[in-house]
């Protein structure tokens, strides 16, 4: 397992394996509206078809989409955060994936939240999205770091230079499990003026805030940071033997790390 | 009759035939698509499936195949593997960018009838 893998499973598919569905979200247009809400009332495949709606809709439909948020079935309100990142209705979307970005701390909530930090980027990546980014600039300030690093994960994505400058900032925050996604984050959005603070994760107390620092450094594409990398993962074989298997493959990622720095060198 | 008439109606006689050959060819095709889905609404999943994977080869009959499809997954059923057959006729209707595919597929739904992969095959 490498943080490559992370992103894999995070990818939210809700057609997988559901071809019947998969050919209505590829052929359905605005004229289907009507019976598709009437099946999700009806408790039919609600996510596949919510997706399905926020795809093909009229605006209007944000508001149906948006009932869904607090339905009991996580892959419903998984749902609800993709399609309201399709529909084009910003006003009554952002909201409800504010919401959605902001609450829950089970584990299993993560995946909502993810996805909608997800459908946040693309309406900020729209023309006129300033409203969008004030609204994820006001979470940069949450107390819940999860939270923030969210937001700035959405505004990093479409190059916002306040999203970078927080991931940069929690890379040294005191959770773990914070500093992992800052660090994967920053490897997402490839920023390479977050070279120095990536490179410090590399002695990073947790093994798997290394490896993901390991995965955000190859995704520079910067050759230079090859043996940098190879001696990280060097100095941290005495801690695998010391405390068994960590959540990473080190030795995996680092050779997913080269790759990448490679190819890039071959552009 | 001079040589110039001549060459005209001896081209018109071999567009003739080859019209006629042409639509010999679709009337096959269209005998052997029709076979197809009657083998498609045969309870039987392997004959079903087979007839499945055969249609692809006749894109050029597209109106047929579609409304054969159409009708298929909509009315019928197979003595195991439903779920599966179902997604198989989807995805050949996905291909054909049957548009007019999307109400009955919807109603399907509604059925409640098995949509999901059934069998390990």
């Amino acid at each position: 397992m490498t943080p490559a893998d992370v992103f894999a499973e995070r990818k939210y598919e809700p057609f997988c394996g559901n071809t019947v569905l998969a050919t209505i979200n590829a052929l359905a247009d605005f004229s289907h509206s009507k019976a598709m809400a009437d099946l999700v009332i009806a408790g039919r495949w609600k996510g596949e078809l919510l997706v399905t709606l926020g795809k093909v809709g009229p605006p209007r439909y944000a508001n149906f989409i948006g009932r869904y948020k607090d339905d009991p079935d996580l892959s419903v309100r998984q749902a609800v955060a993709a399609a309201l990142g399709l529909i084009d209705n910003e006003t009554i979307a952002v909201p409800v994936l504010i919401q959605l970005l902001s609450r829950g701390d089970k584990k299993e909530d993560f995946a909502v939240r993810w996805e909608a930090g997800s459908s946040l980027a693309k309406v900020a990546g729209r023309k006129g999205s300033e409203g969008v980014r004030r609204r994820l600039t006001d979470l940069l300030l949450e107390r819940n770091p999860m939270t923030a690093v969210l937001a700035a994960r959405a505004l990093a994505a479409v190059g916002d230079a306040r999203g970078l400058e927080k991931l940069r900032e929690l890379t040294s925050h005191g959770d773990a499990a914070v500093r992992q996604e800052a660090v994967l984050a920053l490897g997402e959005a490839a920023d390479t003026g977050s070279r120095e603070v990536l490179v410090r994760r590399l002695k990073d107390d947790s093994l798997t805030v290394r490896g993901c620092a390991i995965y955000a450094l190859g995704r520079l594409g910067d050759p230079s940071l090859i043996p940098i990398l190879r001696k990280a993962v060097e100095e941290s074989s005495g801690y695998e033997e010391k405390y068994g298997l960590q959540a990473f493959d080190l030795r995996e990622t680092l050779q997913e790390a080269i790759t990448a720095a490679q190819k890039s060198r071959g552009r | 009759m001079n040589g110039w008439t001549g060459r005209v109606g001896l081209l018109t006689v071999a567009g003739a035939v080859a019209l006629l050959a042409g639509l010999a060819h679709g009337q096959d095709d269209a005998s052997k698509v029709r076979a197809l889905i009657r083998d498609l609404k045969d309870p039987d999943f392997d004959k079903a499936y087979g007839a499945a994977e055969q249609l692809r080869k006749y894109p050029q009959q597209r109106a047929l195949i579609v409304a054969g499809l159409i009708d298929t997954i909509t009315t019928r059923d197979w003595n195991r593997c439903g779920g599966d057959m179902r997604q198989t006729i989807a995805g050949a209707l996905e291909e054909l960018k049957a548009k007019e595919a999307v109400v009955p597929l919807l109603d399907l739904v509604k059925s409640g009838k098995s949509i999901e992969h059934e069998c390990a095959e």
